[in-house]
Protein backbone atom coordinates (compact mmCIF):
# COMPACT_ATOMS: atom_id res chain seq x y z
CA UNK A 1 0.00 0.00 0.00
CA UNK A 2 2.78 2.50 1.33
CA UNK A 3 4.28 1.58 -2.48
CA UNK A 4 1.62 2.65 -4.27
CA UNK A 5 0.93 5.67 -2.22
CA UNK A 6 4.55 7.11 -2.74
CA UNK A 7 4.73 5.82 -6.26
CA UNK A 8 3.67 7.82 -9.27
CA UNK A 9 0.46 6.56 -10.95
CA UNK A 10 1.67 3.38 -13.04
CA UNK A 11 -0.09 3.11 -16.07
CA UNK A 12 -3.49 1.71 -14.94
CA UNK A 13 -5.04 -1.55 -16.21
CA UNK A 14 -7.22 -0.27 -19.08
CA UNK A 15 -3.67 1.25 -20.26
CA UNK A 16 -5.15 4.99 -19.93
CA UNK A 17 -3.29 7.15 -18.06
CA UNK A 18 -5.21 8.93 -14.54
CA UNK A 19 -3.68 12.12 -14.47
CA UNK A 20 -3.84 14.92 -12.21
CA UNK A 21 -4.12 17.99 -12.79
CA UNK A 22 -1.87 21.08 -12.29
CA UNK A 23 -2.14 21.67 -8.55
CA UNK A 24 -0.55 24.97 -8.62
CA UNK A 25 -0.43 27.93 -11.12
CA UNK A 26 3.08 26.53 -13.14
CA UNK A 27 3.98 23.34 -10.97
CA UNK A 28 2.59 20.03 -13.03
CA UNK A 29 2.68 16.92 -10.54
CA UNK A 30 4.04 14.45 -13.50
CA UNK A 31 7.47 14.14 -14.15
CA UNK A 32 8.95 14.42 -17.93
CA UNK A 33 8.62 10.70 -18.04
CA UNK A 34 5.52 10.39 -17.81
CA UNK A 35 4.12 12.88 -20.17
CA UNK A 36 4.74 10.22 -23.24
CA UNK A 37 1.64 9.08 -21.59
CA UNK A 38 -0.31 12.17 -22.16
CA UNK A 39 -1.22 12.70 -25.73
CA UNK A 40 -1.56 15.97 -27.15
CA UNK A 41 -3.69 17.89 -29.58
CA UNK A 42 -1.89 18.27 -32.07
CA UNK A 43 -1.04 22.41 -33.26
CA UNK A 44 -0.29 22.00 -36.92
CA UNK A 45 -2.04 20.11 -39.28
CA UNK A 46 -1.00 20.12 -43.14
CA UNK A 47 -3.27 21.22 -45.46
CA UNK A 48 -3.58 20.81 -49.10
CA UNK A 49 -3.88 23.78 -50.69
CA UNK A 50 -4.93 25.27 -54.42
CA UNK A 51 -2.74 27.03 -56.55
CA UNK A 52 -0.06 25.73 -59.25
CA UNK A 53 2.81 27.52 -57.63
CA UNK A 54 1.85 26.82 -53.57
CA UNK A 55 3.60 23.86 -52.63
CA UNK A 56 0.56 21.86 -52.63
CA UNK A 57 0.23 21.93 -48.86
CA UNK A 58 1.08 24.32 -45.97
CA UNK A 59 0.98 23.57 -42.19
CA UNK A 60 -1.75 25.73 -40.44
CA UNK A 61 -2.04 26.06 -36.84
CA UNK A 62 -5.48 24.35 -35.83
CA UNK A 63 -6.12 26.68 -33.76
CA UNK A 64 -5.49 30.29 -34.15
CA UNK A 65 -3.51 32.46 -32.35
CA UNK A 66 -5.17 35.31 -30.93
CA UNK A 67 -5.52 38.62 -32.92
CA UNK A 68 -5.33 40.43 -29.49
CA UNK A 69 -3.59 40.11 -25.96
CA UNK A 70 -4.70 42.35 -22.98
CA UNK A 71 -2.23 44.28 -22.11
CA UNK A 72 -3.45 43.80 -18.60
CA UNK A 73 -4.85 40.63 -17.11
CA UNK A 74 -8.58 40.95 -15.71
CA UNK A 75 -8.79 43.90 -16.57
CA UNK A 76 -11.77 45.31 -15.00
CA UNK A 77 -14.78 46.21 -17.01
CA UNK A 78 -16.09 50.08 -16.67
CA UNK A 79 -19.72 50.36 -15.65
CA UNK A 80 -21.34 51.89 -17.57
CA UNK A 81 -24.23 53.73 -14.87
CA UNK A 82 -27.79 54.83 -15.24
CA UNK A 83 -29.18 54.81 -18.67
CA UNK A 84 -27.46 55.99 -22.07
CA UNK A 85 -29.18 58.94 -22.76
CA UNK A 86 -30.28 61.15 -19.56
CA UNK A 87 -32.24 63.89 -20.05
CA UNK A 88 -31.09 67.37 -19.19
CA UNK A 89 -32.99 69.33 -16.66
CA UNK A 90 -35.25 72.28 -18.23
CA UNK A 91 -34.23 75.47 -17.70
CA UNK A 92 -36.53 77.10 -15.03
CA UNK A 93 -37.37 80.08 -17.03
CA UNK A 94 -38.94 78.13 -19.57
CA UNK A 95 -42.42 77.61 -18.79
CA UNK A 96 -45.33 76.80 -20.77
CA UNK A 97 -46.29 80.11 -22.62
CA UNK A 98 -42.83 81.96 -22.66
CA UNK A 99 -41.99 83.59 -25.93
CA UNK A 100 -38.22 82.34 -26.56
CA UNK A 101 -35.92 83.55 -28.95
CA UNK A 102 -34.51 80.72 -31.42
CA UNK A 103 -31.18 80.85 -32.52
CA UNK A 104 -30.62 77.85 -34.35
CA UNK A 105 -32.48 76.08 -37.04
CA UNK A 106 -34.26 77.37 -40.03
CA UNK A 107 -36.40 79.80 -38.10
CA UNK A 108 -33.45 81.37 -35.85
CA UNK A 109 -33.74 84.76 -35.22
CA UNK A 110 -37.51 84.48 -34.54
CA UNK A 111 -39.85 85.02 -31.25
CA UNK A 112 -41.86 81.50 -30.51
CA UNK A 113 -43.95 80.47 -28.01
CA UNK A 114 -42.57 77.81 -25.93
CA UNK A 115 -45.79 74.90 -25.22
CA UNK A 116 -43.90 72.12 -23.13
CA UNK A 117 -41.28 69.70 -22.92
CA UNK A 118 -41.58 65.94 -24.90
CA UNK A 119 -40.48 62.93 -23.56
CA UNK A 120 -36.69 62.89 -25.22
CA UNK A 121 -36.22 66.16 -23.97
CA UNK A 122 -36.49 68.40 -26.73
CA UNK A 123 -38.86 71.57 -26.58
CA UNK A 124 -42.14 72.30 -28.48
CA UNK A 125 -42.45 75.78 -29.82
CA UNK A 126 -45.17 76.81 -32.00
CA UNK A 127 -44.56 80.52 -33.94
CA UNK A 128 -47.99 80.67 -34.12
CA UNK A 129 -47.55 79.35 -37.87
CA UNK A 130 -50.07 82.64 -38.65
CA UNK A 131 -48.09 85.08 -37.01
CA UNK A 132 -44.49 84.39 -37.64
CA UNK A 133 -44.61 81.08 -39.90
CA UNK A 134 -43.07 78.89 -37.54
CA UNK A 135 -44.90 75.96 -37.28
CA UNK A 136 -44.99 73.27 -34.70
CA UNK A 137 -41.46 72.36 -34.34
CA UNK A 138 -39.03 70.48 -31.63
CA UNK A 139 -36.00 72.20 -30.19
CA UNK A 140 -33.05 71.93 -27.76
CA UNK A 141 -33.39 74.54 -25.07
CA UNK A 142 -29.54 75.46 -25.76
CA UNK A 143 -30.97 77.24 -28.71
CA UNK A 144 -33.53 78.98 -27.20
CA UNK A 145 -33.48 82.04 -25.23
CA UNK A 146 -36.28 82.43 -22.56
CA UNK A 147 -37.31 85.99 -22.28
CA UNK A 148 -39.40 87.67 -19.46
CA UNK A 149 -42.37 87.91 -21.05
CA UNK A 150 -44.95 85.37 -20.78
CA UNK A 151 -48.23 84.47 -22.41
CA UNK A 152 -50.96 82.84 -20.12
CA UNK A 153 -51.50 79.50 -21.69
CA UNK A 154 -53.03 77.67 -18.83
CA UNK A 155 -55.73 75.89 -20.43
CA UNK A 156 -54.65 75.17 -23.56
CA UNK A 157 -54.99 71.58 -25.06
CA UNK A 158 -52.25 70.87 -26.91
CA UNK A 159 -53.04 67.23 -28.93
CA UNK A 160 -51.40 64.09 -27.21
CA UNK A 161 -50.63 62.70 -30.31
CA UNK A 162 -48.36 65.57 -30.82
CA UNK A 163 -44.93 63.80 -29.45
CA UNK A 164 -41.43 63.06 -30.57
CA UNK A 165 -42.96 60.20 -33.02
CA UNK A 166 -45.22 62.20 -34.49
CA UNK A 167 -42.12 64.84 -35.53
CA UNK A 168 -40.23 61.91 -36.86
CA UNK A 169 -39.00 62.03 -40.40
CA UNK A 170 -40.62 59.31 -42.38
CA UNK A 171 -37.90 57.73 -45.02
CA UNK A 172 -39.23 57.13 -48.11
CA UNK A 173 -38.18 53.64 -49.39
CA UNK A 174 -37.10 53.68 -53.52
CA UNK A 175 -37.21 50.70 -55.03
CA UNK A 176 -33.97 50.48 -57.30
CA UNK A 177 -35.71 50.86 -60.80
CA UNK A 178 -33.90 48.18 -62.60
CA UNK A 179 -33.03 49.52 -66.60
CA UNK A 180 -32.98 53.15 -65.00
CA UNK A 181 -29.74 55.35 -65.01
CA UNK A 182 -28.23 55.27 -61.36
CA UNK A 183 -26.72 58.74 -62.03
CA UNK A 184 -29.92 60.72 -63.05
CA UNK A 185 -30.47 63.45 -61.18
CA UNK A 186 -33.32 62.64 -58.97
CA UNK A 187 -36.23 65.41 -58.50
CA UNK A 188 -35.89 66.82 -55.48
CA UNK A 189 -39.01 66.78 -53.14
CA UNK A 190 -40.72 69.70 -51.73
CA UNK A 191 -41.68 68.86 -47.91
CA UNK A 192 -45.35 69.23 -47.94
CA UNK A 193 -47.34 69.32 -44.14
CA UNK A 194 -49.54 66.15 -44.08
CA UNK A 195 -53.16 67.20 -43.42
CA UNK A 196 -53.29 66.11 -39.90
CA UNK A 197 -50.22 68.85 -39.46
CA UNK A 198 -52.28 71.48 -40.87
CA UNK A 199 -55.12 69.96 -38.62
CA UNK A 200 -52.71 70.47 -35.47
CA UNK A 201 -51.26 73.59 -36.65
CA UNK A 202 -54.47 75.34 -36.73
CA UNK A 203 -55.84 74.38 -33.64
CA UNK A 204 -53.06 74.87 -31.77
CA UNK A 205 -52.63 78.48 -33.26
CA UNK A 206 -56.13 79.33 -32.90
CA UNK A 207 -55.84 79.01 -29.08
CA UNK A 208 -52.75 80.23 -28.48
CA UNK A 209 -53.80 83.57 -30.62
CA UNK A 210 -56.50 83.55 -28.35
CA UNK A 211 -54.30 83.91 -25.62
CA UNK A 212 -52.40 87.14 -27.09
CA UNK A 213 -55.76 88.47 -27.57
CA UNK A 214 -56.57 88.38 -24.03
CA UNK A 215 -53.60 90.47 -22.95
CA UNK A 216 -54.10 94.68 -22.37
CA UNK A 217 -50.68 95.30 -24.98
CA UNK A 218 -52.13 92.71 -27.66
CA UNK A 219 -51.37 95.08 -30.65
CA UNK A 220 -47.70 95.13 -29.51
CA UNK A 221 -47.86 91.56 -28.56
CA UNK A 222 -48.67 90.55 -32.14
CA UNK A 223 -45.89 92.66 -33.77
CA UNK A 224 -43.46 91.59 -31.03
CA UNK A 225 -43.78 87.54 -32.32
CA UNK A 226 -44.06 88.57 -35.54
CA UNK A 227 -40.93 90.65 -35.94
CA UNK A 228 -37.50 88.63 -35.70
CA UNK A 229 -34.92 88.99 -33.14
CA UNK A 230 -31.44 90.76 -34.03
CA UNK A 231 -28.27 92.40 -32.90
CA UNK A 232 -27.62 95.82 -33.26
CA UNK A 233 -24.40 97.66 -32.43
CA UNK A 234 -23.83 98.65 -28.37
CA UNK A 235 -25.82 95.63 -27.69
CA UNK A 236 -24.45 92.35 -25.25
CA UNK A 237 -26.35 90.07 -25.47
CA UNK A 238 -24.60 88.61 -21.79
CA UNK A 239 -25.30 91.88 -20.13
CA UNK A 240 -28.41 92.02 -21.90
CA UNK A 241 -32.16 91.19 -20.08
CA UNK A 242 -34.43 89.33 -22.35
CA UNK B 1 -10.98 126.70 -19.99
CA UNK B 2 -9.19 125.30 -17.18
CA UNK B 3 -10.06 122.84 -14.83
CA UNK B 4 -12.86 123.27 -12.50
CA UNK B 5 -12.85 120.22 -10.18
CA UNK B 6 -10.01 119.56 -7.65
CA UNK B 7 -8.93 116.84 -5.57
CA UNK B 8 -9.86 118.92 -2.66
CA UNK B 9 -10.74 118.32 1.38
CA UNK B 10 -14.49 118.58 0.90
CA UNK B 11 -14.89 117.82 -2.55
CA UNK B 12 -17.60 115.23 -3.01
CA UNK B 13 -17.62 112.44 -5.24
CA UNK B 14 -18.95 110.17 -6.72
CA UNK B 15 -18.42 106.26 -6.28
CA UNK B 16 -18.33 104.49 -9.39
CA UNK B 17 -17.07 101.28 -8.56
CA UNK B 18 -16.45 99.00 -5.49
CA UNK B 19 -18.45 98.32 -2.42
CA UNK B 20 -20.31 101.81 -2.05
CA UNK B 21 -20.44 101.79 -5.93
CA UNK B 22 -23.61 104.61 -6.80
CA UNK B 23 -23.20 106.87 -3.72
CA UNK B 24 -21.65 110.17 -3.02
CA UNK B 25 -19.26 110.81 -0.25
CA UNK B 26 -17.12 113.75 0.70
CA UNK B 27 -13.08 113.57 0.08
CA UNK B 28 -12.05 114.03 4.42
CA UNK B 29 -8.21 113.41 3.64
CA UNK B 30 -5.85 112.95 0.88
CA UNK B 31 -3.77 110.31 1.71
CA UNK B 32 -1.06 109.51 -1.70
CA UNK B 33 -1.39 110.19 -5.17
CA UNK B 34 -4.23 107.21 -5.64
CA UNK B 35 -6.61 107.17 -2.65
CA UNK B 36 -8.15 109.55 -0.85
CA UNK B 37 -9.98 109.07 3.06
CA UNK B 38 -13.64 109.78 2.32
CA UNK B 39 -16.65 109.95 4.50
CA UNK B 40 -20.32 110.24 3.30
CA UNK B 41 -22.27 110.64 6.50
CA UNK B 42 -25.60 110.46 5.44
CA UNK B 43 -25.27 108.70 2.19
CA UNK B 44 -24.32 105.72 3.97
CA UNK B 45 -20.48 105.41 3.48
CA UNK B 46 -18.21 105.07 6.35
CA UNK B 47 -15.19 106.56 6.74
CA UNK B 48 -12.04 104.64 4.70
CA UNK B 49 -9.94 105.09 2.05
CA UNK B 50 -10.42 105.26 -1.45
CA UNK B 51 -8.92 105.16 -4.50
CA UNK B 52 -8.93 108.05 -7.34
CA UNK B 53 -9.80 105.40 -9.99
CA UNK B 54 -12.58 104.28 -8.12
CA UNK B 55 -14.49 107.99 -8.01
CA UNK B 56 -15.57 110.26 -9.82
CA UNK B 57 -15.58 114.60 -8.92
CA UNK B 58 -18.58 116.74 -8.52
CA UNK B 59 -18.90 120.18 -9.07
CA UNK B 60 -19.97 120.16 -5.27
CA UNK B 61 -17.60 121.01 -2.65
CA UNK B 62 -18.00 121.38 0.69
CA UNK B 63 -16.88 123.84 3.34
CA UNK B 64 -15.29 121.17 5.80
CA UNK B 65 -11.56 120.99 7.38
CA UNK B 66 -9.19 118.20 6.65
CA UNK B 67 -9.95 115.30 8.92
CA UNK B 68 -12.88 117.21 9.77
CA UNK B 69 -15.35 114.88 12.64
CA UNK B 70 -18.52 113.22 11.27
CA UNK B 71 -20.44 115.55 13.27
CA UNK B 72 -20.02 118.88 11.27
CA UNK B 73 -19.35 116.85 8.30
CA UNK B 74 -23.14 116.04 8.30
CA UNK B 75 -24.07 119.27 9.42
CA UNK B 76 -21.78 120.68 6.18
CA UNK B 77 -23.50 117.78 3.91
CA UNK B 78 -26.75 118.85 5.29
CA UNK B 79 -26.73 122.34 4.94
CA UNK B 80 -25.54 122.77 1.52
CA UNK B 81 -28.02 120.14 0.89
CA UNK B 82 -25.58 118.00 -1.49
CA UNK B 83 -27.75 115.30 -2.04
CA UNK B 84 -30.58 117.27 -3.55
CA UNK B 85 -29.05 118.80 -5.88
CA UNK B 86 -27.40 115.61 -7.51
CA UNK B 87 -30.90 114.30 -7.61
CA UNK B 88 -32.42 117.07 -9.22
CA UNK B 89 -29.16 117.10 -12.22
CA UNK B 90 -28.60 115.33 -15.46
CA UNK B 91 -25.91 113.21 -13.95
CA UNK B 92 -28.43 111.32 -11.79
CA UNK B 93 -30.87 111.74 -14.88
CA UNK B 94 -28.50 109.77 -16.85
CA UNK B 95 -27.85 107.34 -14.34
CA UNK B 96 -31.50 106.84 -14.11
CA UNK B 97 -32.14 106.04 -17.70
CA UNK B 98 -28.96 103.95 -18.07
CA UNK B 99 -30.36 101.87 -15.10
CA UNK B 100 -33.56 101.48 -16.44
CA UNK B 101 -32.46 100.85 -19.96
CA UNK B 102 -30.10 97.61 -18.37
CA UNK B 103 -33.95 96.55 -16.65
CA UNK B 104 -35.72 96.75 -20.25
CA UNK B 105 -36.67 92.95 -21.35
CA UNK B 106 -36.93 92.17 -24.50
CA UNK B 107 -40.73 93.08 -25.01
CA UNK B 108 -39.57 96.17 -23.57
CA UNK B 109 -36.92 97.31 -26.00
CA UNK B 110 -39.51 96.05 -28.74
CA UNK B 111 -41.90 98.55 -27.69
CA UNK B 112 -39.69 101.12 -27.19
CA UNK B 113 -38.20 101.00 -30.64
CA UNK B 114 -42.04 101.50 -31.95
CA UNK B 115 -42.47 104.22 -29.61
CA UNK B 116 -39.44 105.84 -31.49
CA UNK B 117 -40.59 104.94 -34.83
CA UNK B 118 -43.90 106.61 -34.39
CA UNK B 119 -42.17 109.75 -33.04
CA UNK B 120 -40.13 110.17 -36.09
CA UNK B 121 -42.97 109.46 -38.07
CA UNK B 122 -44.74 112.87 -36.90
CA UNK B 123 -41.57 114.86 -36.50
CA UNK B 124 -40.99 113.60 -40.05
CA UNK B 125 -44.39 114.38 -41.17
CA UNK B 126 -44.41 118.14 -39.49
CA UNK B 127 -40.99 118.57 -40.76
CA UNK B 128 -42.27 117.89 -44.42
CA UNK B 129 -45.29 120.05 -44.26
CA UNK B 130 -43.18 122.97 -42.67
CA UNK B 131 -40.75 122.05 -45.77
CA UNK B 132 -43.21 122.33 -48.76
CA UNK B 133 -45.00 125.52 -47.25
CA UNK B 134 -41.24 127.26 -47.41
CA UNK B 135 -40.94 125.43 -50.92
CA UNK B 136 -44.12 127.19 -51.67
CA UNK B 137 -43.24 130.25 -50.57
CA UNK B 138 -39.72 130.42 -51.70
CA UNK B 139 -41.36 129.44 -55.17
CA UNK B 140 -43.78 132.38 -54.51
CA UNK B 141 -41.42 134.68 -54.48
CA UNK B 142 -39.57 133.74 -56.91
CA UNK B 143 -42.47 134.06 -59.23
CA UNK B 144 -43.07 137.69 -58.10
CA UNK B 145 -39.54 139.25 -58.25
CA UNK B 146 -39.53 137.37 -61.97
CA UNK B 147 -42.37 139.54 -62.68
CA UNK B 148 -41.52 142.27 -61.21
CA UNK B 149 -38.31 141.93 -63.43
CA UNK B 150 -40.02 141.58 -66.65
CA UNK B 151 -42.29 144.50 -65.85
CA UNK B 152 -39.02 146.69 -65.58
CA UNK B 153 -37.40 145.11 -68.60
CA UNK B 154 -41.08 146.48 -70.48
CA UNK B 155 -40.86 149.25 -69.30
CA UNK B 156 -37.24 150.45 -70.21
CA UNK B 157 -38.33 149.03 -73.75
CA UNK B 158 -40.97 151.47 -73.94
CA UNK B 159 -38.69 154.42 -73.05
Amino acid sequence: MEESKTKPKAPAEDGKLKIKLPLRGGIVCFGRGKKKFMKRAPEFITKPIGGEKNGGTRTVRVKKLPAYYAPEHNRRKRKISGPKTRQRKLRSSLTPGTVCITLGGLHKGKRVVFLKRLDQGLCLVTGPYKINKCPLRRINQIYLIATATKLDISGIDIPKHIDDRYFRRTKKKVPRSKDGDIFLKKKKERYTPSEQRKKDQLHVDKQIIAAIRKRPDKKYMFGYIGTNWALRSNMYPHLMKF
Amino acid sequence: MGFRKFVQIGRVTYLNSGRFKGKLATIVDIIDMNRALIDGPCTGVPRQEYKFSNMYLTKYLLKIERGQRRRRLRLAWASSKVSEKFEKSNWRKNIQKRETRAQMTDFDRYKLGRAKQSRSKIIRTVYHRLHKNMLKAKDKRLKLRATKKKAKKEAKAKM
